[in-house]
């Protein structure tokens, strides 16, 4: 009775679930190393974020909260390595926090991976001096507020627990007057809206995002309203960010797959609504069939 | 009596501090309202450890009864005591939890792939569901079809290869009717957090008070 029920769940709009399942893996295993040579063209919401770091003066400081954590580094990760090479190569400094518990540890191993990246090409940046981790303050949208009201108070200490008056880059660093740029990676709530609603807004500081594809449709309003310069959506705008850095990534090799999956799943929708449409027909024909036989 | 009226005074003064932050300055309004903040930043870390305290509670009782899916529970707690257990003495050895550290290395190497797979089963299941939903009963669901079909090509690079109608339709799509959409959502959502806010803080509200 068990397996009865089971196959007909399996089943049901008349193809088993499980060939879906197994041609999304395979297309997935089969195109992720195979490359597409895809072309892009960014549009005007990368290029925003783009060229808001790129007209910062050297020396700038660049506020970073990175509020997602590791079930959407899909996502984010790529266009947080991204960000945050852009920044340090342009010989900018990075303030980062998070309001995510899970942010800190993703900060300080994107800031591991990219210093040892300009390591690698003569540019050596210090901790301290050209970034800092501030960690996690919980709270909210109140510790978003706070951060806007004083830096300096809401993270008395850094995530490596030491004092903020002892980091030469927090010196002269209360609130968003001295910042440059706010940049917020999000993936919900506390995320982009709330640093829009309680810093952005209140503080007239300049601000671009970097968002899941799922949540990038709320920001195209306050994209509009110029409250925000740009935002990258995704992991398309990951891999735009990539391209307009010339610096091909995790996001531009999964651009192939994702791309190809895009229309897989078109082609299920098609199937599945010709399956319904020839379903709709057999069932009129049998009424009819029916009526003309009584 | 004084049960019931002690919180409803506490919230009726910090909401109200709260507010007149944003609309009237004065040192003394800013100072208060400042230090309120700090206060509430110390009670959203300490319900962090009412949380784990409850995690424990609840899953060790399960646990320890031998009730429905015990052995999870016991997975759950276990894990959690490691991660507390490794960072407490990361702390204590190295003086911090960042990269190197025992508490990092399994942050990085088992937390964050397991939560990233756990997600990334969502794209089969969105697969399924757009084979077996997806279908244009009525001229919504055509209208909802097209604009999600348009949206998925646009968006992607192959798309745009296709041809150069397909981004410029996508962006049509999310720059007009979805940020109209949007707007009218944002402008509905604030108007009725405004009034649930000042019911709240006026005390018309308590659902801070058991059985109100």
């Amino acid at each position: 009775m068990q397996n009865v029920k089971l196959e007909r769940e399996m089943k049901s709009g008349g193809l088993d679930k499980r060939w879906i399942f197994l041609a999304v893996g395979a297309l997935v295993l089969a195109f992720l190393k195979l490359p597409l040579h895809l072309s892009y063209a960014p549009n005007q919401k990368t290029l925003g974020v783009y060229k808001a770091i790129e007209g910062l003066p050297s020396g700038s400081i660049v506020y970073l909260s990175a509020d997602y954590g590791p079930s959407s580094k899909a996502e984010l990760l790529p266009m947080h390595r991204a960000l945050v090479y852009h920044i340090l190569n342009r010989d900018l400094k990075i303030i980062a926090s998070s309001v995510w518990d899970s942010g800190p540890p993703l900060i300080d191993m994107v800031f591991k991976e990219v210093c040892e990246e300009l390591k690698k090409q003569g540019k050596e940046k210090k901790y301290g001096i050209d970034y800092v981790n501030l960690g996690y303050k919980s709270g909210q949208d109140v510790a978003i507020a706070k951060i806007g009201t004083s830096i300096p108070e809401t993270f008395p200490r850094d995530y490596l627990g030491t004092s903020v008056n002892q980091i030469p880059l927090m010196n002269g660093v209360i609130n968003f007057s001295q910042i440059g740029l706010l940049c917020n990676l999000s993936v919900g709530s506390p995320g982009a809206r709330q640093w829009l609603q309680q810093v952005q807004t209140r503080y007239k500081v300049r601000m671009v995002a970097g968002v899941t594809a799922v949540m990038a449709p709320d920001l195209y309003s306050f994209y509009q309203s110029r409250q925000i310069e740009g935002f990258l959506g995704g992991l398309v705008g990951a891999a735009e960010y990539e391209y307009l850095l010339k610096r091909p990534g995790f996001a531009m090799s999964g651009m192939n797959v994702q791309s190809l999956t895009h229309f897989l799943i078109l082609g299920f929708v098609l199937l599945g609504n010709i399956l319904f449409v020839s379903e709709i027909l057999r069932q009129r024909k049998a009424k009819e069939m029916k009526s003309t036989s009584t | 009596m004084v049960k019931d009226k002690v919180p409803v005074y506490i919230t009726i003064v910090v909401g109200v501090f709260m507010i007149l932050k944003f609309f009237v300055q004065l040192d003394f309004i800013k100072v208060v309202a400042d230090e309120l903040e700090q206060w509430c930043l110390v009670v959203f870390a300490l319900a962090i450890i009412l949380g784990v305290a409850n995690i424990l509670r609840l899953n060790l009782r399960i646990v320890l009864r031998r009730e429905k899916d015990w052995p999870y529970k016991l997975v759950v707690v276990v894990s959690m005591g490691v991660m507390i257990l490794v960072g407490i003495a990361d702390l204590a050895i190295h003086g911090d939890i960042s990269t190197g550290s025992g508490f990092q290395y399994l942050f990085q190497y088992i937390l964050t792939p397991l939560s990233a797979a756990m997600f990334a089963l969502l794209a089969f299941y969105i697969a399924s569901a757009a084979f077996r939903a997806f279908r244009a009963r009525n001229i919504r669901a055509i209208l909802l079809l097209v604009s999600g079909a348009l949206v998925m090509i646009g968006r992607v690079p192959i798309g745009a290869s296709l041809s150069p109608i397909f981004p410029r339709l996508s962006d049509w799509i999310m720059t007009v009717p979805n940020a109209a959409g949007q707007r009218g959502l944002i402008i509905g959502a604030a108007m009725g957090m405004i009034a649930t806010g000042l019911r709240v803080i006026f005390g018309i509200e308590r659902p801070y008070l058991r059985g109100e």
